[in-house]
């Protein structure tokens, strides 16, 4: 194709998006074709996904992706023409051609070239899989063992052709493109174009508002005219967010293969069962809620779910269950990963925590059940006494709830002895609009996000005590360090008391730290779009951005973790 | 010979092809081009009207290309229109069941601007 170079470029994106869309819903076609393997249908749907991949691969000159894409839809057409049938090895074989697809495709995306190229003894073993083929026997039921004699793939054939390959994982650089449903944008652009309308309307009203003679008529226009820019303007607003919204599919649709190769390698029965994949959450939440989700569904099957043996023992069913599910509850999105296998025992989690020295035993005696639950999101707690290679190299179930906490979300874990484990994420629906408590410090108006504040409280002056130089305040027993909010956005200003004779305290917290900070009013919540400070003010700290209240000042939006980890604030735990 | 300014239809199911298939025509000076992802949208934007030419994909859901083809040659209207099929391998039972529903012309991807070029005015030639 002699198209422009952008004009080619853009089209190679588009091609690398759009294959990389179909490529993952066929993960999740596989996994049910492996379950019902004379579904046609699913075969069908299958083999016109490579198909077309490999007719614009073709276009674009990418051949090696084309030769890939070839030999995978020789053996799909097979398996649709009964010449082959379903097993779990030449599932395996297919689907390692799929994460060379995959592999093809991000390279195609940052180097426009496929960079690797299968080895031909990759080839060879998909080739001689349909080549060898065992003919599916004619209307009787197949037995597993007879189609293992022909049309073999071994599996240590396939790892030594293939370099150990992960397990898929989620693309770490962040996408700047979205594909946005026609339905979506006309809904925007109509608002526009209401709202185009409201202003006209309003700046008429305004100039004849200009004469000094002011009629009534006129004034209860305006009010109409506000009322409808209002109206117009939320509506515009949600449906610029929904622009941004994506269904939760995109994530979920990876799980149903990663489960099946883990189960499959740890020797574990499994079925993933999953919900509410059409919810949808904010691009960005969608982003971060990835790897958190990945590590959890790991832990389940590695340390939840039993093997088939031990869980036949305790007399449950042999195969285990984990339920992955999403749904909208009012301004939240709440997603829970479910397991039917042993569950967490608080004790044992206490005790493995006094071991690692996490906590002291007086701590631990302190606990409540639920409270030592929380302890595995401690950094460096680990219940495992063998590292294991499936959740071995992942991270941490603290980076989890650092994940979770970074979108604004909450983890909490349910867990009970030999049933299971349920783990639930608490998500905002969005980033872009957050609630904020407005105060005043000093000369100064600022913000702080409402998910951090955990209280106000109203003091005197002389409440503040110092002790070592710094500022604390004793509230119930307990002592918390405080400081002035506009000295820590503004440090040199120092540390000025107001001269009244009240002072409110507003308490902010991000998981367990706790921080006081001293103003002088309260004026209330409202709620607004953060815009970002700008390259100049960029980097301030202590401040996450800038707002506009509804009469037209300025707000600071306090970045409350950065507050929090600031280290000349020593932090109540 | 084919009119420049005619109104050309790209039927695929693949966002990118589409957009292929439109560049290439693009370059051969054919600008007036639309596009649907299937053949039975492709059937509403037919009836809708304006359209001098089709080029089709085989394998789409919904409607697969075989079946549009039939659908347009039974439909009072656009039963005329030619048709040019798109499609994957030189499948023979396929080009003979196109040419069975009477297809104007098909072509195996990939393909050039030069080779489209040639299967758009073998077609308008014949037609006259």
């Amino acid at each position: 194709m002699s198209a422009p170079s952008n004009e080619m470029d853009e089209i190679i994106d588009e091609f690398v998006v759009e294959s990389e869309e179909s490529l993952e819903s066929l993960d999740q076609m596989f996994v049910a074709l492996e379950k019902d393997p004379g579904n046609t249908e699913l075969i069908n749907e299958i083999f016109r996904c490579a198909h077309t991949i490999k007719g614009a691969a073709g276009f674009l000159g990418f051949t090696k992706l084309v030769e890939i894409a070839h030999v995978t839809e020789d053996v799909l057409n097979k398996l649709r023409k009964g010449d082959l049938v379903v097993t779990e090895d030449i599932m395996d074989a297919v689907l390692k051609a799929m994460d060379i697809i995959k592999e093809m495709l991000s390279n195609i995306k940052t180097k426009r070239d496929e960079g690797i190229s299968p080895s031909i003894e990759f080839m060879q073993i998909i080739s001689e899989g349909k080549s060898a083929a065992v003919p599916a026997a004619e209307g009787g039921e197949v037995e597993k063992e007879d189609t293992k004699a022909g049309g073999e793939v071994s599996p240590e054939a396939l790892e030594a052709a293939v370099e150990k390959r992960e397990v898929p994982s989620f693309h770490k650089e962040k996408e700047h493109n979205i594909r946005v449903d026609i339905v979506k944008l006309d809904e925007v652009l109509n608002l526009v174009g209401e709202l185009v309308l409201s202003r006209n309307r309003l700046m008429r009203l305004g100039s004849q508002l200009n004469d000094t003679r002011i009629e009534e008529e006129i004034v209860s226009h305006t009010d109409e005219a506000i009322a409808q820019l209002d109206l117009v303007t939320s509506d515009l607003q949600l449906a610029v967010m929904k622009m941004r919204m994506q269904p939760i599919a995109k994530v979920f649709n990876k799980f149903p293969r990663m489960v099946r190769d883990l189960a499959r390698s740890g020797g574990k029965e499994i079925e993933l069962k999953v919900s509410g994949e059409e919810t949808e959450l904010d691009k960005t939440v969608i982003e971060e809620i990835g790897d958190p989700l990945i590590h959890l569904i790991r832990n389940s099957v590695d340390h939840g779910v039993e093997s088939p043996a031990e869980r036949e023992a305790a007399g449950k069913p042999a195969c285990g269950v984990i339920s992955l599910s999403a749904s909208q509850e009012g301004q939240n999105i709440v997603v829970c990963v479910e397991d039917d296998g042993k569950g967490m025992d608080p004790e044992g989690i206490k005790s493995s925590a006094i071991s690692k020295g996490v906590i002291t035993p007086e701590e631990a005696a302190k606990l409540s059940p639920k409270d030592a639950l929380d302890l595995i999101f401690r950094p460096g707690f680990s219940t495992v006494k063998q590292v294991s290679d499936i959740s071995g190299r992942g991270v941490g179930m603290d980076v989890v709830k650092t994940g979770i906490t970074n979108i604004n979300g909450l983890i909490n874990i349910e867990s009970e002895v030999g049933r299971g484990t349920k783990i639930i994420f608490r998500l905002p629906l969005t980033l872009a609009i957050i609630q904020i408590l407005i105060v005043k410090a000093g000369s100064e108006i600022y913000g702080i996000p409402l998910a951090n504040v955990i209280e106000n409280i109203r003091l005197h002056p002389e409440d503040v005590k110092t002790i070592r130089g710094r500022e604390v305040v004793r509230i119930r027993e307990r002592v918390l360090p405080v400081a002035r909010l506009e000295s820590i956005v503004r440090p040199r200003t120092g540390m000025q008391r107001g001269k009244s004779d009240k002072i409110y305290i507003v308490i902010i917290g991000v998981g367990e730290k706790r921080f006081g900070l001293l103003v002088d009013e309260l004026y209330g919540q409202e709620e607004i779009v953060m815009k970002s400070m700008g390259e100049y003010m960029k980097g301030t700290e202590g401040v996450a951005g800038a707002s506009i209240t509804g009469d037209g000042k300025v707000v600071l939006i306090l970045d409350v973790a950065s507050v929090l980890t600031v280290r000349r604030f020593p932090l109540a735990s | 010979m084919a009119d420049a300014n005619m109104k050309i239809l790209v039927v695929d199911d693949f966002a990118t092809m589409r957009k292929i298939i439109r560049n290439l025509l693009k370059e051969l000076g054919y600008g007036n081009t639309d596009e649907a992802e299937d053949g039975a949208r492709a059937l509403e934007k037919l009836e809708e009207g304006g359209f001098n030419f089709v080029i089709t994909d085989w394998n789409m859901p919904n409607m697969p290309g075989i079946e549009l083809l039939k659908a347009i040659r039974q439909t009072d209207g656009i039963k005329d229109m030619p048709v040019l099929m798109v499609t994957a391998e030189a499948e023979k039972e396929k080009v003979v069941a196109a040419v069975q529903a009477r297809v104007n012309n098909y072509v195996v991807k990939p393909f050039t601007a030069a080779v489209l070029k040639e299967k758009i005015d073998a077609i308008f030639d014949k037609l006259g």
